[in-house]
């Protein structure tokens, strides 16, 4: 399809029912190209089609209407296609009858629409009626009418006309009676229709003449409307253009001046006007963007006055019209919002239209007002500058490319130059020590090429002649004439240098006799800190170099206070000290040193100086002597000394080993071989203020002994420095054994010396104790004797058993005093009487006093004899006796010794032990008689809980239907009236039932349930009194309530103590039928609550009481025997319990034991 | 004043939920009955109640799941739960729940007429 037809597509799409259109043609090509597509539209919008043939065949029709693209088969078989010839359409009947053709159409378009069509689109070839068929010159007349018709109908057509086959006047009248006309490729309103109204009536020519006027007045006003807009669419079109070139040239403006932080852009346009401005310009000019935009002469007012003339004359040339692209700059000073002065640097640049028009400009206004401030600074003191640097005393000298270019006076100077420009042009490396060649051009590069300053370097610079000199160098990039270069600041250094290599000599020499000293020295601060110290020093003390500078003063000096340290250190001068004192090693161990100090003053900081001898050895030398002469006098003194008895002498001695070794204290222990056991025999404190050591007077256990049991063992001497264990008092210890003929006898020990104990301490301790032991040997002989009696005497009088001396026939000789206690009798009694007096005549002795006797005869020293016996005292109470017989020499003769011990304990012991062992049998079968039974009451408990869990889940399910029946006792109470008196009983029967099966189900839970407590303070009073009250007893019952509201208050959970209560109660008047007294009674028994409900009822029978607690057991009629156990089982959950008394047919006391508040809390 | 309210008896047990509701009638309320708590649910949805009655025990939903579920829609509908269980934990849940009265069955009539009209006077609940 060509453009053409498509455009005449587009236009047929607009054609809309009622529309009445007439195709003029001239050739075959322009019918199809309108016809083709209005039908094809028409199917496509699904309206019948309708055309109808004149000068075509059928065939050809339909071949044109293919080629078209119309799917004629398909929409004729379908039916919404018709092809008609004109003579089943306009020529029906072989005559032209115009009204019979409207009929038609209208019946056509009925059918249509009533078949679903949306309306009937007709075309037809009228060429028919440029012929002679009969009725044709009603066409007109036809064509006016269809005007109507189509109004009032759904129906569209266009009628199609053959130009050259009609006369002028008939197209001039089917063009007055078809509003649309088709022509060319053209859908057209035509304006020279005539409503059928008035076609071929009297009005029609004045009609046509106002429609002629009509129609020039509108095509004038077309043609005007028509220039109008588009010259408004050329301007839109420029501006547009106009637009963008702006937008180019905003965006070219803003990416070249994005990078100038102070500068201002602005688009100026040829009326003056400014159509964008920066935000710097706020920064700039102190005015907001907003302020150009409003008033756009603002820009010319902040002008300094002094340069508007300037600017003027930069704005006429900038303004020209020829001005072309070319830019333009000027640089001006600005009056600032708040009067400042600015310098700007201002360029602006034409923005041109398309025909090279100018439309404005965009100027970028720089603010260089810091540049000039700096230009005019650095005019000013350029001068000062150069002054500054030519008398500079420093050599100041600058290079490009390596070579000299600049030198001042002192450089020229230091080098040995002549002047200046011998210097000049010379290669800088020339100036410098080989050994810097390398640095000096690492130093270059990155001045020049980096732009670094470099830091200061000592150099060494060569003279003129070649003479090396000491530099300090500092060098700064400089540029000049566009050249990357450096400029070097120099200062001769030679003299300082030459001083500082001495002194680094000086100080090297001086560390050598520092290191080398044999005395320790170390350098102080006023902070008593390190500042030096030699290895010696460090060494003494035991650290490495580097800890000794983190110590201070009073880290090693161990004898003087810290504080005084601090003042020695504030009052040495250059005069010095010199003094001892001992330093802790870093091990802790001391040594005595010698201090040489005095102070001075270095760089403004005063040092201490110490010098520090170790003197330990001689300071141990000078101990060992004193201890020596010590040692000598102690043992003078030892020698020299006379005592009355051994025990001062001991004493004597032990407190001279104290002395002589510097311990706190000392003890004596005598040993006993045989049984292993350590007396004390002395235990002296040299200082009574700090030991509060408890000293054990016998230690009978050698395991227990510890330090003297390692004496013992190792028969040596031990000593103790440091004590490991905890809590032993002790922390140091000599322990030395006293053997005589290679026994031990004695154990000597000294302990806590200030400082360990020492070789010399041993050896003085065993020493003094070897003579001791001598000194001891002799006097023994001598006081054994005196010693010996008395002992004897202490250890007789104080035994605890009855000493008895016989002779062999039994004569007394001697008794100790216990003898007399046991006996009854008094001393001088006892030595009146035989030992067989002793014995008691009935006595069960084994044997007689003749066979004792004769026994006697026949024994030797040593025999011994140990039996029980029996005694008689003084009273004739008799008592058992052991008694151990020894014969012994006494004197010339032997006589026995008895030992005779009051048995009197062991023997009742020995009874009681008997009676229990007598009745372990019967006790033995009394708890397996328990066991049994716990077991049995176990079993029948587990039964009881297994069957408390059935009956439970059975109560629960019967309760369900006992719902039910309850429900149903209301109904029917409901229903009867109340004269149905019979059958009021009959339900109240059964609701009591109803209630004593839910007893039951309710007693069987309980039972079944684990109670669980809440325990809280009851009051006891109350709860009686709310119960009574909320269940009263039956009327031939009498209820004495005699509750004292003093009463404490018991401690368990209300409800269970509730629920007991209200059995008991209930049991009570179950028991008195035919009525008596209730008597409800309590009181505080200890930490509990008794209250006990007494009735006078049948009681209860002897055989029954026992098993009253047991479930299922029940004498009642009613009830299964659960109410009891379950108030048992309460009682004991709440720590209570419950009791009963009761005889035959005199009632029954039950008490509920509760515990009390005030119990409970104690507990 | 009874006529005016309307009751819901939930039970799953058919005899106790009719005869219950029987009496509530002889007493002049207008009462439903369900026999599940989701049935239960339905009919709140769809007519307002002044109480509703349901045991505990039920398949399904029980007691106080239908407690819970109703006071989510309705928070202020009055609720009395009934169960044969004395020492069910269900019922400790039910009072924290919101239940009003808890009942063990049997009901004691009287005591559980004089509830609800104790708790119709109330009018409004929590």
């Amino acid at each position: 399809m060509t453009v053409e037809s498509s455009e005449l597509f587009q236009a047929f799409s607009k054609l809309k029912v009622h529309d009445h259109a007439c195709l003029i043609y001239e050739t075959r090509a322009q019918q199809y190209q309108a016809v083709i597509p209005f039908l094809k539209i028409g199917l496509e919008r699904g309206e019948k089609c309708v055309y109808i043939l004149d000068e075509q065949s059928q065939a050809q029709i339909q071949k044109a209407f293919r080629k078209g693209g119309i799917p004629v088969e398909d929409a004729i078989r379908t039916g919404a296609l018709s092809i008609l010839s004109k003579h089943e359409a306009h020529l029906r009947n072989g005559k032209f009858d115009p009204d019979r053709m409207l009929q038609l159409l209208q019946q056509e378009t009925e059918c249509a629409l009533s078949q679903g069509y949306s309306a009937l689109r007709v075309s037809g070839e009228n060429s028919w009626a440029a012929g002679h068929e009969p009725g044709n010159e009603r066409l007109l007349e036809y064509e006016a009418k269809l005007n109507h018709l189509f109004t009032q109908n759904k129906i569209l057509a266009i009628c199609q006309y053959d130009r050259w086959r009609f006369s002028p006047e008939i197209i001039l009248g089917i063009l007055r009676t078809h509003p649309i006309l088709i022509y060319g490729s053209s859908v057209l309103e035509n304006l020279f229709y005539i409503p059928p109204e008035d076609f071929a009536s009297e009005n029609q020519p004045a009609h046509e003449i106002d429609q002629i006027l009509t129609t020039l007045k509108t095509l004038k006003k077309k043609g005007r409307e028509l220039a109008r807009s588009e010259e408004e669419l050329r301007r839109k079109k420029e501006a547009v253009e106009q637009e963008q070139i702006i937008s180019q040239g905003l965006k070219e403006q803003t990416a070249a001046l994005s990078k100038y932080a102070y500068s201002m852009e602005y688009l100026r346009l040829s009326d003056r006007s400014i159509k964008h401005i920066s935000p710097s310009c706020e920064l700039i000019t102190g005015y907001r963007a907003e302020d150009f935009l409003h008033d756009p002469d603002l820009i010319d007012a902040i002008v300094h006055p002094q340069d508007r003339g300037k600017i003027k004359q930069h704005a006429k040339a900038a303004w020209k019209k020829t001005a072309g692209a070319q830019t333009h700059e000027a640089e001006y000073r600005i009056l600032r919002k708040n009067e400042e002065v600015r310098w700007l640097h201002h360029h602006c640049q034409a923005l041109l239209d398309k025909q090279g028009q100018l439309i404005g400009r965009y100027a970028s206004d720089f603010d260089i007002s810091a540049y000039r401030q700096a230009e005019a600074a650095l005019q000013e003191s350029e001068a000062r500058f150069r002054l500054l640097i030519e008398n500079a005393p420093e050599g100041i000298f600058a290079q490009t490319d390596g070579k000299i270019i600049y030198a001042n006076p002192a450089a020229v100077r230091f080098f040995g130059a002549k002047n200046a420009e011998e210097l000049l042009g010379q290669p800088v490396l020339e100036r410098f020590d080989p050994q810097y060649h390398k640095i000096i051009q690492q130093r270059i590069k990155t001045l020049t090429r980096e732009k670094f300053k470099v830091p200061t370097l000592e150099e060494i610079y060569l003279k003129m002649d070649g003479t090396p000199f000491d530099v300090e160098v500092s060098a700064v990039p400089y540029q000049w004439q566009g050249k990357d270069g450096s400029m070097a600041f120099f200062r001769d250094i030679s003299d300082r240098k030459a001083a500082e290599r001495k002194s680094t000599n000086e100080a090297a020499r001086r560390r050598i006799l520092m290191d080398q000293s044999r005395d320790g020295i170390v350098i102080l601060n006023q902070e008593g800190e390190v500042y030096e110290a030699n290895h010696r020093f460090a060494q003494m003390l035991g650290y490495s170099h580097e800890e000794i500078y983190k110590l201070q003063l009073w880290d090693w000096d161990a004898r003087i206070s810290k504080s005084s340290l601090k003042e020695m250190i504030r009052d040495v001068d250059e005069k010095g000290d010199f003094f001892e004192t001992q330093h802790r090693r870093k091990d802790g161990s001391l040594i005595d040193v010698d201090i040489s100090t005095n102070a001075a003053t270095f760089e403004g900081q005063k040092l201490i100086f110490c010098i520090c001898r170790d003197i330990s050895d001689r300071k141990q030398t000078e101990a060992e002597i004193l201890a020596n002469n010590e040692y000598l006098n102690t043992l003078t003194k030892i020698l020299q000394y006379q005592s009355e008895n051994i025990q001062d002498f001991i004493d004597f001695s032990l407190e001279q080993g104290i002395k002589l070794t510097g311990s706190l204290f000392g003890y004596v222990y005598f040993y006993e071989e045989e049984t292993q056991q350590f007396t004390l025999n002395s235990w002296i404190r040299n200082d009574e203020k700090r030991c509060n050591l408890n000293v054990p007077k016998a230690i009978h256990q050698l395991e227990k002994a510890g330090l003297l049991l390692e004496t013992i063992r190792q028969r040596k001497i031990i000593v103790m420095n440091e004590n490991s264990k905890k809590n032993c008092p002790i922390k140091r210890s000599l322990t030395i054994p006293v053997m005589i003929d290679k026994k031990i006898e004695a154990v000597v020990g000294l302990a806590d010396k200030e400082s360990d104990y020492s070789e010399i301490n041993i050896m003085h301790l065993s020493l003094l104790m070897d003579a001791v032991q001598k000194v001891l040997q002799q006097r023994e002989t001598l006081e054994a004797l005196v010693t010996s009696e008395e002992r004897y005497r202490t250890l007789f009088d104080q035994s605890i058993d009855g000493i008895y001396l016989h002779e062999l026939n039994g004569k007394i000789l001697d008794i100790n005093q216990k003898a007399c206690l046991q006996s009854g009798y008094s001393r001088d009694e006892l030595l009146q009487m035989s030992v067989f007096d002793l014995h008691p005549r009935e006595s069960r002795v084994i044997s007689t006093k003749s066979e004792v006797l004769s026994q006697w005869k026949q024994w030797r020293v040593g025999n011994t004899q140990i039996f029980e016996a029996e005694h008689i005292r003084k009273d004739n109470t008799v008592y058992p006796i052991e008694i151990a017989s020894t014969m012994i020499q006494y004197g010339e003769k032997n006589c026995i010794l008895a030992i005779v011990r009051d048995i009197t304990d062991r023997k009742q012991a020995a009874i009681a032990l008997q009676e229990y062992s007598d009745h372990l049998e019967e006790m033995v079968a009394e708890r397996t008689r328990e066991l049994e039974q716990a077991q049995q009451e176990l079993l029948i408990k587990e039964r009881l809980a297994t069957l408390g869990q059935l009956a439970g889940s059975v109560g629960h399910e019967l309760r369900n239907p006992l719902g039910v029946i309850s429900n149903v006792i209301y109904i029917l109470e409901a229903s009867f009236s109340p004269e149905e008196v019979q059958k009021h009983e009959y339900t109240r029967m059964i609701a009591s039932q109803v209630q004593r099966s839910n007893k039951i189900i309710s007693d069987l839970l309980n039972f079944a349930r684990e109670p669980g407590t809440k325990k809280t303070q009851v009051d006891l009073p109350d709860l009686v009194a709310k119960l009574l009250k909320q269940n009263p007893a039956p009327k031939n019952v009498r209820v004495k309530s005699n509750l004292k509201q003093t009463l404490p208050p018991i401690f368990a959970d209300p409800q269970h103590v509730e629920q007991v209560l209200i059995n008991l109660l209930s049991n009570a008047c179950q028991a008195m039928l035919k009525g008596g007294n209730l008597y409800i009674n309590a009181q505080k028994k200890g930490e509990f609550v008794h209250l006990s409900i007494k009735d006078s009822g049948e009681g209860i029978l002897p055989e029954h009481l026992e098993k009253l607690f047991t479930p299922l057991f029940t004498t009642k009629t009613t009830g299964i025997g659960l109410g009891l156990p379950i108030s048992k089982k309460l009682m004991e959950a709440n720590g209570g319990s419950i009791q009963v008394e009761s005889q035959p047919n005199q009632g029954s006391t039950f008490t509920m034991i509760l515990p009390t508040a005030e119990g409970e809390n104690a507990r | 004043m009874p006529g005016k309210h309307r009751l819901l008896v939930v039970d799953d047990d058919p005899l106790n939920a009719r005869t219950l509701a029987d009496i509530f009638t002889i007493k002049g309320f207008e009462v439903d009955t369900a026999d599940s708590g989701p049935n239960a649910l339905e009919m709140i949805h769809n007519q307002s109640y002044s109480c509703v009655l349901s045991d505990i025990k039920m398949e399904s939903m029980n007691g106080v799941e239908l407690l819970v579920a109703i006071k989510a829609i309705q928070p202020g509908l009055p609720f009395i739960l009934m169960t044969a269980y004395s020492d069910d934990e269900l019922i400790l849940q039910g009072i924290k729940e919101g239940a009003l009265i808890t009942l063990i069955k049997p009901l004691d009539i009287d005591r559980l007429l004089g509830h609800i009209a104790h708790i119709l006077h109330m009018d409004v609940i929590f």
